[in-house]
C-alpha cells in the first residue's frame, strides 16, 4: 500500500505517551501514530465496526457484539446473499449487518485473511495448542 | 424459517433435557454478549462450562495463551463451518449432544 507523509501537532504529553506505548509495542512513535490515525479514519468511516486485538492480530468485529465481520459474511453466504435472512439468523439489525458488509467490501484482503484463519484444520489447532486432547464427533 | 444461534441451545435441550446449555445472550443475563474471547473463556472456566463456537480464528490463540500462563479452561467445542451452515440448527444440536456424550458432559 502506498503511503504519504503528513505533519501534525499533538500535546506534549500525548507525544510522550505515544513514544512510551510505541516502545512497549517495539515500534516507532511515527509508525504507531500512523496506525492510530488509520484506525481513527476507519472508525469514522465505519462506526459500526471496531478493531479488536486478538492473538492473531487485529480483527474487525461488529460493534457491540461478539461477531467478527468475516463470520457475518459467512452467514450471509449461507443465506444465499439474503441480508434480511442473515440478519435474522444472527439476531442483528439488518443495517448493522450491511454496515459490516460495507467494511468487508472496502477491505477484502483483510477479511479474506480473517476467513482463512477461521478455517484452521484440527491438525493446525493441535499444533497451536499442544498437550490438549481433541475429540472429533 | 430462519433460526438463530440461541435456538441451538433450545434444540440441544429438546434432544437432551439434562444438558446444561445456555446461549451467551441469556447466560448471566447476557453479561458476556460483547465480551472478548479471553474474558469469556475465564468466565466459562469459573463455572466449569465448555464454550461452543465456530470461531477457529481467534479462540485457539486465546486458549494457547491461557495454557502458556498455566491457566486452565473449561473446554471448547469447535464446529465446522462447512459441515454446519448457519441455518442447520438441528444437525448442530445433534453433534453437540454427541460431543457431550463422548466427553461425559451428560
Amino acid at each position: 500500500m502506498a503511503t504519504k507523509p503528513i505533519s501534525l501537532r499533538v500535546a506534549e504529553e500525548v507525544k510522550l505517551d505515544l513514544e512510551q506505548i510505541a516502545r512497549r509495542f517495539g515500534t516507532s512513535a511515527a509508525t504507531l501514530g500512523a496506525d492510530f490515525v488509520t484506525q481513527g479514519v476507519r472508525a469514522s468511516k465505519h462506526p459500526s465496526v471496531e478493531l479488536r486485538q486478538t492473538p492473531i492480530g487485529r480483527m474487525a468485529y461488529i460493534r457491540g457484539v461478539r461477531l467478527p465481520v468475516w463470520l457475518a459474511l459467512e452467514t450471509l453466504e449461507d443465506s444465499q446473499g439474503n441480508a434480511n435472512k442473515a440478519a435474522r439468523l444472527l439476531q442483528l439489525p439488518v443495517l448493522l449487518l450491511k454496515a459490516a458488509l460495507a467494511y468487508a467490501q472496502e477491505f477484502p484482503e483483510e477479511i479474506a485473511a480473517d476467513r482463512a484463519a477461521g478455517r484452521q484444520s484440527a491438525e493446525e489447532l493441535e499444533r497451536l495448542v499442544p498437550n490438549h486432547s481433541f475429540i472429533r464427533v | 424459517m430462519p433460526t438463530s444461534p440461541a435456538d441451538v441451545a433450545k434444540a440441544v435441550k429438546r434432544l437432551s433435557p439434562q444438558a446444561d446449555i445456555q446461549h451467551v445472550s441469556s447466560w448471566q443475563e447476557g453479561a458476556y454478549i460483547n465480551a472478548a474471547d479471553d474474558v469469556l473463556l475465564e468466565a466459562c472456566w469459573q463455572e466449569r462450562r465448555a464454550l461452543v463456537s465456530k470461531d477457529r480464528a481467534t479462540l485457539p490463540g486465546w486458549i494457547a495463551l491461557r495454557v502458556a500462563d498455566n491457566r486452565p479452561h473449561g473446554g471448547v467445542l469447535f464446529y465446522d463451518l462447512e459441515r454446519f451452515k448457519a441455518n442447520q440448527i438441528g444437525a448442530l444440536a445433534k453433534a453437540i449432544v454427541a460431543a457431550l456424550v463422548a466427553t461425559g458432559g451428560i
